[in-house]
């Protein structure tokens, strides 16, 4: 009830302030006259009586501020006044204002541009549905191993991958894929782009929708396939497509051997590797139609896969290791390699299979650049500590500087809070156009940055969002 | 008058408007006036303190204003007790009397 009071008292003294204000105004001067009169009729002259009523009262202005003071609306009232009047102060010292904004400014956007890169490398996870399901399978402490490596991510061989779908109870599908470059110059000159190989389940695992077409299934990844399917990436589509309809059904080659395209994968998947993108994608059994009699399909020292599954309702992550434990010794005894000697086959046969949190999937990028990151994001943070420090100190310099307008201020009856606010309000207001300077500068600083660690050949590519 | 007028003691003010105004409506002066002369000239209350609270009392429902004529034929703004005042004035009298007591009878108990 006294809330409601209250609430209508201050809406009727913001919109009709004038009103309240003249109200205010004569009640005051009634109480002067008064005053006046009552001390003229006590026997004091009328100049003794106004001089002494006025000492009474103190000042007028000061004692309306009081008044206002004790309710809630003028607190909106006066805010909007400082806030004006901060930005007012702003315009009469543009160097101080340029100070302020660009040293704030300049911390904050190195710190916004590191923290996009450690977002996207270390923090957000892949862009498939149910994340926290995925499961990295890789064979634990595999010292003492031999053979080709022949990928970025070479964990497993094509045997031992046949041998973990066949035999994994934990996850209600698993995947391998490994990167590699695919010249799909019909002739000629080489003309390199990033390509992965993937088992048929790769996109139906992590839940990847075509955006064209349709993607890759296990009925394309027949073993000793002919010819199959390749699919594009979003941006491979946009940029060497134009984004056609018509793509679909057309033929891309890959070291001079022809594959249809059948589908385009969504915008926002990029592949399981973050830190990279991918242009083509071509099932598991295409690998010796393209690389040929170097193919490592059949050979059981060929180290080319990465394998991720996704645990079934239930199991943890705990549960799937030790089930891959189990699985582990008939494993490898039915792929060991045939040319390793007695010392080879000891530490082949001792391997374990381990599951390991795949949310975030594989990435080179992160293993070297994480830590590095962590670094630099405390050292910006240091430095934007440095510079809210030196901004103090330029803000006390003035303060001291101000000192005489404050105590005027204070005599014509400003309340010392009122004072606080509006000092405060002046600093505030060119908090947003730092953020924007800052933002700014983030977006520059992280589009230099990730490209320097680039090359020709072996392109970076990092998802950074962009904050508003 | 021989002693300076003292400040009130803290938060009876409020108490102190509401009792002089339960006889009749008065306007500002005039409560500081009678607050004054009842109080022998112990409490002078002055504009900074008395407004206010006038505001503040009306915000909580316990007084109400008007504007009526003056005797000597000005406007004023006249403040009356509303029904929820009189009730705030006989709890806060109570409460008074109470720590009043309380605090002579701590004072008058002998060490």
């Amino acid at each position: 009830m006294s809330l409601l009071r209250n609430l209508a008292g201050g809406l009727r003294g913001l919109f009709r302030k004038e009103q309240v204000e003249r109200e205010m105004d004569e009640e005051l001067g009634g109480y002067l006259d008064t005053a006046v009169n009552e001390k003229m009729r006590r026997g004091m002259s009328r100049e003794e009586a106004m001089r002494a009523a006025r000492i009474e009262m103190g000042g007028a202005e000061s004692v309306k501020e009081q008044v206002r003071a004790v309710s809630w609306e003028s607190l909106v009232e006066t805010l909007w006044q400082d806030l004006e009047f901060g930005l007012r102060l702003l315009r009469f010292n543009p160097a101080f204002a340029a100070a302020a904004i660009l040293s704030l400014a300049l911390g904050i956007g190195a710190n916004t541009a590191i923290f996009q890169l450690l977002d996207a490398v270390r923090l957000r996870t892949l862009p498939v549905k149910n994340p926290e399901q995925m499961v990295k399978i890789n064979i634990d402490h595999r010292n003492g191993a031999s053979g080709n490596f022949t990928t970025r991510y070479p964990e497993l061989t094509y045997g031992q991958w046949e041998k973990i779908r066949a035999q994994q109870q934990a996850f209600s599908s698993v995947f391998a894929w490994g990167p590699n470059l695919f010249n799909i110059a019909p002739g000629g000159e080489v003309h390199n782009l990033q390509g992965l190989w993937v088992s048929g389940e790769f996109f139906e695992t992590q839940g990847v929708e075509p955006a064209l077409g349709r993607l890759l299934t296990p009925a394309d990844d027949r073993p000793n396939c002919n010819s199959t399917g390749a699919v594009i990436s979003h941006s491979f589509w946009k940029h060497q497509y134009a984004g056609e309809n018509s793509v679909i059904g057309r033929t891309l080659t890959i070291s001079r051997h022809p594959f249809e395209i059948i589908g385009v994968t969504a915008p926002d998947f990029y592949g399981v590797e973050v830190g990279r993108y991918f242009d083509i994608a071509v099932p598991l059994c295409a690998e010796p139609i393209i690389v040929g009699e170097d193919s490592q399909l059949r050979q059981a020292t060929g180290w080319w896969l990465t394998a991720m599954g996704r645990l079934k309702p239930g199991w943890t992550l705990d549960r799937a290791a030790a089930q891959l434990r189990a699985i582990s010794p008939g494993i490898f005894e039915a792929t060991l390699p045939p040319t390793f000697n007695p010392e080879q086959a000891r530490h082949y046969l001792g391997y374990k299979l381990g599951a390991f949190p795949g949310d975030s999937g594989s990435s080179e990028l992160r293993r070297n650049f994480e830590n590095p990151l962590w670094f630099l994001l405390a050292l910006a943070g240091l430095v934007l500590l440095i510079a809210s420090a030196n901004l103090a100190n330029l803000m006390l310099a003035r303060a001291s500087a101000r000192e005489k307008e404050m105590g005027m201020r204070m005599a014509v009856g400003a309340s010392r809070g009122r004072l606080i606010r509006q000092t405060a309000c002046g600093k505030l207001s060119p908090c947003g156009n730092r953020r924007r300077v800052g933002g700014l500068l983030a977006r520059s600083v992280s589009q230099i940055l990730v490209p320097s660690l680039s090359t020709q050949n072996d392109p970076l590519f990092v998802d950074l969002r962009w904050w508003r | 008058m021989a002693h300076k007028p003292s400040g009130l003691v803290q938060g009876t003010l409020d108490m102190l408007i509401l009792k002089t105004l339960q006889l009749e409506a008065m306007h500002g002066y005039g409560i500081a006036m009678r607050i004054e002369q009842i109080s022998k000239g112990v409490f002078q209350v002055n504009p900074g303190s008395l407004f206010p609270a006038f505001r503040r009392l009306e915000r909580a429902g316990w007084l109400k204003s008007e504007w009526r004529d003056t005797q000597n034929n000005r406007r004023a703004k006249y403040y009356a007790l509303t029904a929820l005042g009189r009730k705030q004035l006989t709890g806060e009298t109570r409460e008074w009397a109470r720590q009043a007591a309380a605090i002579a009878r701590i004072l008058e108990a002998e060490s």
